[in-house]
């Protein structure tokens, strides 16, 4: 059950796990933008300041935040450091993602395969967008 | 003599007795979430093999802390016995090498049978090889601590201090530029302590930030107030070292007994008070977030951690920080630290030895030249820089600037009561001693024989007639 916290962006990342670091790094800002915990326009640690909280090397923090603004959710500012982008900006493309379909499919693919039907897929992906607080502007 | 040699072990060994005893042997409790540094859930503490294990501490504890005192006594001893009091040092350095890696031992292996039964029973506290990050934290952390501009108030003291010890008398301006040099060390760990990690107390992002903002106010505070206090030690230090005073010798006593305690009670409160909050706000707060270290505390008290870039981290045992010894910079710290206190020992040791096995000798050569030899206070001058000669019963009173002084010989420099500066070649208690006038500087020799003594007096004087 997730908790209903406000304020709740704790970054968790796993050392040893298959996912390198860089990408948990990347997926949990990107949920907790979604889910409301880091709101538009709101400031995030320097690469340094992150890197030294979670004991990680600087190159590590650097690239997932690359990723993350070539991806649109993040600007970096040269004077304020990094910042979650506005609301505005994010929403500029109206297309989906670019590979949203390509990492839905191997989703589902394998859901299908371990028996899970349609509508228990459909009951959890309602829960999961309760969950998602984000409001793009209109 | 023995009782200034006495009081100096004595007062070090006691000192040394309650650092161990508060930091070791609250370890048989269950705090913070941990039993002799092992991380356990509360409910692990019902089981009954843990008794034991704290039983059994206690008891090793205490019998280690009673033989270690009973090693004491040969050293009492020793220092009673006048023959063997510069080799009493020497006894106690081995006691403190010893008493050091025994007194551990009783955690070590209370901490080893801990994690054992916690392997065993599978009492995991959080996942390992976690890290978590606070976002909001890990940015504003210091935002209420103590600006590193305000460093340049102690600094300033000390960079003072120098500018008076260069005017007045540049011989000890040595000690300001100690001063210098600690308030830059104060100024470093302030500095360093700013980029160590936010602990990660709960999920509660407003309780994570406002207790990590309190503990880096009161930290850089407390740096600063006691790189401040310090800078106050310095002068005084130089003052005494200037007044020709012995009788103040006293008060210097206790100004240095108190400036070194002022710093450790300043430390002591306020790692109290921090700790106190953070009890009095989690307690309130049941959202704990919790990692599983063990395997990187290996000893307890250590930390190696290859996946960890921090240098500093804070303890398992005892307050303040320690460092991951799996960086470079980490080792260097430890095995630095350690280097310096063993060459210390080392060479303080052999200074020692060899100053109770070599004794200074006076010889007059044929190109009226006198030339005194001893390790370290060799002294040559000419026969005609004598402005007086004597042979008298008494030396006067003074203190050691740089030199050896035990209960029966002194040699170096000394500042002695009514003449200044001397060199003392002398075996105390040992009338007659010759007693030499030169421009600079006042000079005491005698020999262990004063038959010999007055020999050699009667050689000098004959060579300074025209």
């Amino acid at each position: 059950m997730v908790s209903e916290v406000r304020n709740r962006m704790v970054i968790s990342l796993q050392l040893d796990s298959e996912t390198p670091i860089y990408e948990q790094l990347r997926n949990q800002i990107v949920i907790g933008i979604a889910t409301g915990q880091l709101e538009p326009m709101e400031r995030l640690p320097t690469v340094r300041q992150l890197a030294e909280d979670l004991g990680i090397n600087t190159m590590t923090v650097n690239k997932a935040y690359s990723l993350l603004k070539q991806e649109g959710y993040i600007v970096i500012d040269r004077r304020h450091g990094a910042k979650v982008s506005s609301r505005a900006s994010a929403s500029a493309e109206s297309q989906p993602p670019a590979r949203l379909e390509e990492q839905l499919q191997l989703i589902i693919a394998q859901a299908s395969i371990h028996g899970v039907k349609r509508s228990q897929f459909d009951d959890l992906c309602n829960r999961i967008f309760a969950r998602m607080k984000y409001e793009p502007q209109p | 003599m023995f009782v200034t040699f006495t009081l100096i072990h004595l007062v070090t060994i006691l000192i040394l007795y309650s650092a161990m005893w508060a930091t070791y042997r609250p370890q048989a409790r269950y705090r913070n979430g941990m039993l002799f540094a092992v991380t356990l859930p509360a409910h692990a503490m019902e089981h009954p093999a843990l008794v034991n294990i704290q039983s059994r501490f206690k008891r090793q504890f205490m019998q280690v802390s009673l033989w270690m005192g009973a090693a004491v006594i040969p050293l009492v001893a020793m220092n009673a016995w006048k023959d063997y009091e510069g080799f009493s040092f020497i006894y106690f350095f081995l006691w403190l090498a010893v008493f050091l890696f025994v007194i551990v031992v009783p955690f070590r292996r209370a901490f080893r049978a801990t994690l054992a039964l916690k392997r065993e029973q599978e009492w995991f506290v959080g996942k390992k090889n976690v890290v978590h990050s606070d976002l909001r934290v890990a940015r504003l952390k210091n935002a209420k601590s103590a600006p590193i501009g305000l460093f340049v108030i102690p600094l300033a003291m000390s960079v003072g201090t120098l500018l008076w010890a260069m005017s007045e008398d540049e011989t000890y301006a040595g000690i300001a530029y100690v001063g210098i040099l600690t308030t830059f060390v104060f100024l470093l760990v302030s500095f360093y302590m700013r980029r160590t990690k936010a602990k990660v107390y709960s999920e509660n992002s407003d309780i994570n930030l406002s207790l990590n903002q309190a503990r880096r106010r009161s930290l850089s505070y407390m740096w600063l107030m006691v790189a401040i206090v310090e800078n106050l030690h310095f002068p005084l230090v130089y003052l005494f070292i200037q007044e020709d005073n012995a009788s103040l010798a006293g008060v210097w006593l206790a100004a240095a007994v108190l400036f070194s305690a002022i710093p450790v009670v300043i430390l002591i409160l306020t790692y109290r008070r921090i700790h106190a909050r953070e009890q009095e706000v989690l307690s309130q707060d049941g959202q704990a977030i919790y990692s599983d270290d063990d395997e990187y505390w290996a000893n307890g008290f250590t930390y190696h951690n290859p996946y960890d870039r921090a240098v500093f981290v804070p303890k398992r045992v005892g307050i303040g920080e320690t460092v991951n010894t799996a960086t470079l910079t980490g080792k260097m710290i430890a095995w630095g630290s350690i280097g310096l206190v063993a060459a210390t020992i080392i060479v303080v040791s052999f200074l020692l030895i060899r100053s109770e096995l070599t004794s200074p000798t006076l010889t007059l050569t044929a190109d009226r030249q006198v030339e005194i030899d001893y390790p370290m206070y060799n002294y040559d001058f000419s026969l005609a820089d004598i402005e007086q000669l004597d042979l008298v019963d008494q030396v006067p009173k003074g203190f050691k600037t740089n030199g050896e002084s035990k209960s029966n010989v002194a040699r170096g420099k000394f500042s002695l009561n009514g003449l200044g500066a001397t060199r003392l070649y002398i075996y105390k208690n040992n009338p007659p001693y010759i007693r030499m006038k030169l421009k600079s500087t006042y000079i005491f020799y005698n020999d262990q024989d004063p038959e010999r003594t007055k020999q050699l007096y009667a050689q000098l004087r004959n060579s300074m007639q025209p």
